[in-house]
């Protein structure tokens, strides 16, 4: 399994050479998404809703083992407000140099897609229909644009 | 009437973010959110501190009559910034300021500062129509 882990992390860092980062920011990105990192909240935080659920499994999308750079263009898709970062200075981070889902080209997915790619296991498995309801109810209430 | 309430801008304030030796412990862009907090407060909100929002940078809550809204403010690099507002007041009637009123005073504040320049507004994250300001008339 160690080996396996290695393959794949060296096969991330691939995909993070190929995008165009330096090897020191495609490291960085192949790297764990750190588990202390806020994650994508999938009823959104500037809604106010009380932190015991906001920050619940059922409501904070961090995939166990998901690589930084992946949790970031997974992000981006799903939640409307995250356009990406900036990148560590050890790593070369600095002028022109954040991580941008819209330079990368990567797009956006509308109301349904936001909803099921971006609700966090535990709410799917538990809740269901009811959760799902709930995250759409919120995701309409803050997107007067999308349509399913 | 178009309001556009995404902004891409530049700044010259320092890039302030907080590293530990592997990871950002604050992202940068608490001092351009004190700014704006600050251009705000000058014009009668009511604003909160800066709230710390990791990778997607730095949050605002922005109060006045009975309205709420809501700034995200990202430092993408040592010199773009995007700015993200949301009316979030629930409402069956309306209040002022508008969203519109909110956003040119914003817009404005900008611009009369000396630490911003580059200032486009944009309808939402897939608008490549850059305009000089964020209340468009159709």
């Amino acid at each position: 399994m160690e080996g396996m882990g290695a393959l794949s992390r060296a096969s991330r860092v691939e995909k993070y050479l190929a995008q165009g980062f330096t090897p020191a920011k495609a490291a960085y990105l192949a790297e764990p998404y750190p588990a202390s990192d806020m994650g994508h909240h999938f009823a959104q935080r500037k809604l106010g809703l009380p932190s015991d659920y906001s920050e619940s499994v059922f409501n904070v999308l961090k995939p166990k083992g998901i690589a930084r750079g992946d949790m970031y263009e997974l992000h981006y898709k799903v939640d409307p407000d995250f356009h990406g970062g900036p990148l560590p200075r050890r790593v070369g981070g600095g002028k022109g140099n954040g991580w941008s889902g819209k330079n990368l080209g990567l797009k956006k997915y509308g109301l349904a897609g936001r909803i099921w790619h971006g609700s966090p296991a535990p709410l799917k498995a538990r809740v269901g229909g009811l959760g799902a309801s709930t995250g759409a109810a919120a995701h309409s209430m803050t997107d007067e644009e999308d349509s399913w | 009437m178009t309001l556009r309430p995404r902004a891409e801008f530049q700044t010259s304030l320092p890039d302030d973010g907080i590293e530990d030796e592997t990871d950002f412990v604050e992202f940068p862009g608490r001092n351009v959110t004190e700014a704006i907090a600050t251009m705000l407060s000058g014009l009668g909100y009511d604003v909160s501190p800066p709230i710390h929002a990791a990778e997607h940078g730095w949050e605002l809550d922005v109060r006045a009559n009975g309205r709420r809204f809501w700034l995200q403010i990202t430092r993408m690099d040592e010199l773009n910034c995007i700015l993200v507002t949301q009316d979030m007041t629930w409402r069956i009637w309306r209040l002022h300021p508008s969203h519109a009123e909110f956003l040119t005073q914003l817009d404005a504040a900008l611009r009369q500062d000396g630490r911003f320049d580059e200032i486009g507004w944009y309808r939402n994250w897939e608008d490549d129509t850059r305009t000089p300001h964020p209340v468009v008339a159709d």
